[in-house]
């Protein structure tokens, strides 16, 4: 049989953008009725029956099967129930003392609803733990890196960190804290801060800092909520290697700073959406000069 | 006390998953080799890897994830099988007025449909079945295979005159 129809004029004819005259042609012609039928005939056919419930049982199965594997295979049999046993005290004791924690990796941000509430939003690569069981009437927790918290009022809520403790009753308020760097902002209500001996009272819109063990520093800010909830970081007369180590949470990348002089000042801020930009933000208004030697590492150097 | 944990990672989220495209997945697949079982095999390969990996997969590319994992799957997969496709028939049709030389012949016709598809390159078949049996419009056939419509096009009208051509010749 001759081939009439190019496969460009079946393509039009299957979707539908044959013109009147085309489409009468062709139905005329002694090609159509073969293609017509092979059409209409292949539309009945069926595919073979498919059980939802039965295959996904199976999937279930298997997916439990390998997380039993992988504990398995290293323990011989008696030693199950010794294992068994030593469980169920722990657990016993655990389950009166357990501890969450929460982290987030470099470029996260995790919000987290405490038992009461509460409410913990935390920047990149920061972690909290607490005891879930008896919240209500002992609220602390510990963090290592940076937090903006929102607290229900209720009985004394304490934050601790390497470098000193928030205590508050129910507020909003940041807390940063890092290698010898404690800087709390507060943003609502009372927030009570220690550090070694010393203790401070901030109110809203009052915020204090210490860094290493330089002159404790206060000052007044007007924001509502702290900018990196909003996708900036803000520094003000901050040394810039605390500055790198924001950048390197944010971007997970390496920071060589080797050249420079990383107890320099910098007052400004840098986006999270954009590592190029960012980094010029940062060092271009300290005359450093930031270069990428490979994906994901960037030397400083000083600008002639 | 809730964490943000990613839906698919949800069982109740995946098994929606599964519910939707479980049978869709399984049927390209089986359009493609032809074998019931081992187009199960990979849809259940797909969905434990769709689980595996449940963290880091937005709930929106869940489906083009398991297609994209299936369509590696088949690829490495050595034992391709001749394909022996038994499309079972819609259902039979009450007519009285059919004589059973039109009966006789409808059967005929219809094995050599179904030999002309097993016949079919694979790029082919799979296109114009999911199009024919699975009722599926061109851009979804695109986005489930991979390619674009133009290319969707493209096999189906390949497979329409291949089918023609070898219907006609038995």
């Amino acid at each position: 049989m001759s081939e009439k129809y190019s496969n460009t004029f079946l393509e039009r004819w299957m979707n539908g953008s044959l013109s009147t005259k085309e489409l009468e042609e062709f139905k005329n012609s002694s090609e159509y009725p073969l293609y017509q039928k092979i059409l209409e005939k292949s539309s009945e056919l069926r595919a073979p029956e498919f059980e939802n419930e039965v295959v996904f049982k199976k999937i279930k199965d298997k997916i439990h099967k390998k997380k039993k594997l992988n504990v398995r295979p290293l323990f011989s049999k008696w030693m199950y129930s010794a294992a068994a046993s030593v469980i169920l005290l722990l657990g016993a004791y655990y389950f009166l003392n357990l501890s969450t924690t929460h982290s987030t990796g470099f470029g996260e941000q995790l919000s987290v609803v405490l038992p009461d509430n509460s409410n913990v939003l935390l920047n990149a690569n920061s972690r909290i733990k607490f005891s879930k069981s008896d919240w209500s009437e002992n609220r602390t927790l510990k963090l290592d890196g940076e937090a903006f918290f929102k607290v229900k009022n209720g009985s004394k809520f304490e934050v601790e960190t390497n470098e000193g403790i928030v205590v508050v009753l129910g507020t909003q308020f940041n807390v940063k804290s890092d290698t010898d760097y404690f800087e709390v902002h507060c943003f609502e209500g009372k927030v009570q801060v220690v550090r070694d001996n010393n203790e401070t009272i901030l109110t809203k819109g009052k915020a204090v800092r210490q860094i290493e063990k330089n002159t404790v520093e206060q000052w007044d800010f007007s924001h509502k909520e702290p900018s990196w909830s909003t996708g900036e970081s803000s520094f003000n007369s901050t040394p810039l290697k605390y500055v790198i180590k924001a950048l390197e949470n944010q971007y997970k990348i390496k920071i060589n700073s080797s050249k420079i002089d990383v107890n320099d000042k910098f007052t400004g801020n840098f986006s999270h959406s954009n590592i190029e930009i960012a980094l010029q933000t940062v060092f271009v208004p300290m005359n450093i000069e930031a270069t990428f030697v490979d994906k994901k590492t960037v030397l400083l150097v000083n600008n002639k | 006390m809730k964490q943000s944990l990613n839906p698919v990672c949800q069982p109740d989220v995946f098994e929606n998953v599964f519910n939707t495209h479980a049978k869709s997945l399984r049927n390209y697949l089986y359009y493609k080799c032809g074998d019931k079982d081992l187009a199960e095999d990979f849809v259940q390969e797909s969905f434990i890897k769709l689980w595996d990996n449940c963290a880091k997969v937005l709930l929106e590319k869940a489906k083009s994830f398991l297609f994209t994992v299936a369509n590696n799957l088949f690829l490495n997969d050595i034992a391709h099988k001749k394909v022996v496709l038994n499309h079972q028939k819609a259902g039979t049709r009450n007519y009285t007025h059919e004589t059973p030389q039109y009966i006789m012949e409808e059967q005929e016709f219809m094995n050599k449909l179904q030999k002309a598809l097993a016949d079919l390159p694979e790029k082919q078949r799979e296109v114009f079945l999911l199009n024919r049996i699975d009722k599926k419009k061109y851009k979804e056939i695109a986005e489930m295979v991979g390619i674009s419509v133009k290319a969707v096009e493209k096999r189906m009208s390949a497979a329409l005159k291949s089918l023609r051509k070898k219907i006609g010749d038995i």
